[in-house]
């Protein structure tokens, strides 16, 4: 009810301040303020469809999908568990930031704490769109797109079976979304949300979701946007042609630019004839799969120490994944 | 939430009744000590090893000094016009190059500049056809790393087709059901043994041209009428109206803008007016559909008794019947530039728009964006003082190509053998000299890229085909490399596409 009633004054907000600067001319905020708000704009614009379509898949996979089905289709071995998971991008489509509701959907259906890790890390690369996109941005041409596939296949792989040697996994978890798991779980395994019609518990799990995912989703945009802002793009190029920093630099910019992975290759194509391959791998594997706006997402999630530990990992093997292919390509 | 099963990387944790678990307690603890350590160990070591990996490729990465990131090329080009480029895009910054750290293999000559990480070699003439060649820049030192490495990179030109016109029935050339004339297409770089294609039949083809969109060839009735068939690619041929009544020859394309010229003696078109020796071109692009004269002085149709296409423009230069040069273009329209009196027009030098003129006094060139006229002393073939010299084509530096014929007046054949011969700086070699006795050479023309002779034979005894423009029974073309004089290999017909 609180939350309803922030959200009609922020709203009603919003509708005054338009009203009163309607006459305004463009020129009337600062530059690097109208910068800031297309940029963060552009963020959420870009990432609003994923996050209520991962969300809404959630959803499905939580209460439509019965338990029975999809353990059975799931193979029993952990590592081979996992292999399979990653893969399951490819039936959905979803890019980064709608994958955050999606891996919660599947820990509260089930799955262990590193199989949603594995999949949150590989299938915003490992899906149909993103491997359409980046073949037609760089066909085979240095083994961008290969190096892709294989190394987010590779890292979210490594990730999931760091995390599956962890003695208690819940406790990679928040403690605000573990009780959320107990409560769906319920202390009989049916759980006390087993006892309302599914309908209903969709429309609740929907509102909750969505007050949860768009508050990180807002703040993870606008720190996107600030950061564009202030560091410059020209001081990124400029280091495109050697062949660490280009790969440093392009990490930055991946993590900084906060861009879905289905369109991030046409965004990072712009970059190619400057920086090195390894550079553009690099950025397509880490961007996909860490960014500012997936950190404020995944830390509704998961601890802060369990985001260090995937960030360390996640950002190691993108850059020996990028040297390794500027000294192949 | 579940816990999943995995019984060797996560054993379960709940579950057990709780008087077996305080029994158990002490063993239990020290079990989730030592997977907590495991977990810490894992993390750790995981860690490292990626830091380590990354360090380890990083440095090799650096270490390794400057190497080839990319290249770009336009491969068609290489073999039409010269000062095409080649890039080497290397991974960093490079220090100045000079021009001796580059090689070409095949050599070929080139213009090196270096900027950023950028190498840039200008080739200064055309390259071979369907050759690979192979470009290495050695000692390139990082600008900022100050290591040293080398750029290599290798590239396939492509090879061209060639067309020649195969005339069928020789002195039977109008006996009934004789099979029609065929134009033939056929690739340099194929084995000697590789087929040639069919492009276009016709019952009586005089001569034909080709552009990369359509085929024109001048046919021929039983009555000997002429008229212009054109071919676009992929379609059916079309009949282009030409004046009543008229005598086409000379026909010739411009691949570079697509257009046919030819030129018209004889007839009237439908308004009367008269042509003879008029240039007229046609644009199959064009939605018309008609062929158009060239216009001269004042509007009325420019006489030429000899012309050609400006290689790499829409531009045709020709000579009137009082030896005066003139330069046109057909599509801008406007008065024709004359170009001075010259006794005749050898040809172009190869790939640029050097016009070759001959005189009493030798040969010069006339430069036809500039209008330049230039002096080109050339090398004159030594041969056998009893051969009579025929055609005589000039290339770069004076470099001459000549053919002679071996006469024997007594015989009934005059023409016992022919020889071409290439006069340069090195001296005379042969290029070609006839195989069997009797046979002999009609024409030759050189290859666009000037890497080729195209060396039409007439074999003994062969038969004229009674046409305008007459050819002879069983004709071949052979190919010959000009550096290394060897031939590369023959194909059906005559007229080669080189020569128009």
């Amino acid at each position: 009810m609180i939350g309803l009633v922030i959200g009609a004054v922020v709203a009603a907000a919003l509708i005054v301040l338009r009203l009163v600067t309607s006459d305004l001319d463009a020129g009337a905020l600062p530059n690097r303020m109208r910068d800031f708000v297309t940029l963060a704009t552009s963020v959420v614009i870009e990432s609003l469809p994923f996050v209520f379509l991962g969300i809404l898949i959630s959803i499905v996979v939580r209460f439509w999908v019965p338990d029975r089905w999809l353990h059975r289709i799931m193979p029993r071995t952990p590592w081979l568990r996992r292999v399979v998971i990653s893969l399951v991008g490819v039936l959905l489509p979803v890019c980064e930031c709608g994958n955050v509701p999606l891996a919660r959907g599947f820990i509260m259906k089930g799955f262990s704490v590193p199989e949603a890790m594995t999949f949150l890390l590989a299938a915003p690369i490992l899906n149909p769109v993103t491997i359409v996109t980046t073949y037609q941005a760089f066909g085979w041409n240095d083994g961008i797109l290969a190096g892709r596939i294989i190394g987010g296949f590779v890292i979210a792989n490594l990730v999931g079976w760091v995390f599956s040697r962890h003695p208690q996994p819940e406790a990679l978890l928040t403690p605000r979304f573990e009780a959320a798991c107990r409560i769906e779980a319920g202390p009989s395994g049916s759980g006390s949300a087993g006892a309302r019609p599914r309908l209903r518990r969709s429309v609740v799990a929907f509102a909750e979701e969505t007050s949860t995912m768009l508050p990180a989703l807002i703040v993870g945009s606008a720190i996107a946007g600030a950061i564009q802002v202030g560091l410059s793009r020209d001081i990124l190029v400029a280091l495109g042609s050697n062949p660490i920093w280009s790969v440093l630099a392009l990490m930055l910019l991946a993590f900084v630019v906060a861009i879905c992975s289905n369109v991030d290759a046409f965004f990072i194509l712009a970059f190619g004839s400057t920086f090195l391959p390894g550079g553009v791998v690099a950025f397509l594997v880490f961007g996909a799969m860490v960014d500012v706006k997936m950190i404020t997402l995944m830390r509704t999630t998961f601890t802060t120490a369990a985001l260090v530990r995937l960030v360390a990992i996640v950002a190691l093997a993108s850059i020996a994944l990028g040297f390794g292919v500027n000294l192949i390509a | 939430m579940s816990t999943e099963q995995q019984p060797t990387e996560q054993p379960p944790t709940t579950g057990r009744p709780a008087t077996a678990r305080r029994s158990s307690d002490q063993p239990t603890k020290r079990g989730a000590d030592r997977r907590w350590r495991r977990y810490r160990r894992t993390t750790t070591a995981t860690i490292a090893a990626l830091a380590l990996l990354s360090v380890g490729l990083g440095a090799a990465a650096v270490l390794r000094g400057p190497t080839i990131d990319s290249a770009s090329i336009n491969l068609p080009a290489v073999i039409a016009r010269d000062g095409q480029k080649l890039v080497l895009h290397a991974d960093q910054s490079l220090a100045p190059i000079t021009p001796d750290q580059v090689s070409v293999s095949p050599a070929a000559p080139v213009d090196v500049t270096a900027s950023g990480p950028d190498v840039t070699l200008a080739f200064s003439g055309l390259l071979d056809y369907a050759t690979t060649y192979h470009v290495r820049v050695d000692r390139v030192v990082g600008a900022d790393t100050g290591l040293s490495g080398s750029l290599d990179y290798s590239f396939d030109t492509p090879d061209v087709p060639v067309y020649t016109l195969l005339r069928q029935g020789g002195a039977a050339a109008r006996d009934p059901g004789r099979p029609e004339d065929q134009v033939l297409r056929s690739g340099i770089a194929a084995g000697p043994d590789a087929t040639s294609e069919v492009v276009f039949e016709a019952p009586h083809i005089l001569q034909y041209a080709v552009t990369d969109v359509a085929l024109a060839a001048i046919v021929a009735d039983d009555q000997g009428n002429t008229s212009l068939e054109v071919v676009p690619d992929g379609g059916s041929a079309v009949t282009v109206p030409t004046p009543t009544g008229a005598r086409l020859q000379n026909l010739r394309s411009s691949p570079t803008s697509r257009l046919f010229g030819f030129t018209v003696s004889g007839g009237a078109d439908a308004a009367g007016t008269p042509y003879q020796d008029a240039v007229f071109v046609f644009d199959p692009l064009s939605a018309s559909g008609r062929a158009d004269p060239v216009a001269g002085f004042g509007g009325a149709p420019l006489p030429l008794v000899d012309w050609r296409f400006v290689p790499g423009t829409s531009s045709l230069v020709g000579q009137g019947s009082d030896q005066q040069l003139y330069l046109v273009d057909p599509l801008k329209g406007g008065e024709p530039t004359p170009l001075g009196r010259h006794t005749q027009m050898r040809g172009f030098l190869p790939g640029g728009v050097q016009l070759v003129v001959a005189d009493g006094e030798g040969e010069s060139t006339i430069d036809l964006s500039t209008g330049a006229v230039t002096a080109l002393p050339v090398f004159v073939p030594v041969v056998d003082p009893k051969y009579y010299p025929k055609k005589i084509v000039v290339q770069a530096g004076g470099v001459t190509i000549r053919q002679y014929d071996d006469v024997d007046y007594s015989s009934d054949s005059p023409v016992a053998a022919s020889v071409i011969a290439l006069a340069d700086a090195a001296g005379t070699r042969e290029l070609y000299r006839s195989t069997t006795a009797g046979s002999r050479v009609r024409d030759f023309c050189v290859s666009p890229n000037g890497q080729y002779l195209a060396v039409e034979v007439v074999p003994a005894g062969a038969l004229n085909d009674g046409y305008a423009l007459p050819g002879y029974s069983d004709m071949s073309t052979y190919f010959v490399d000009i550096a290394s004089g060897a031939t590369t290999r023959g194909v059906a017909g005559f007229l080669p596409d080189w020569c128009g």
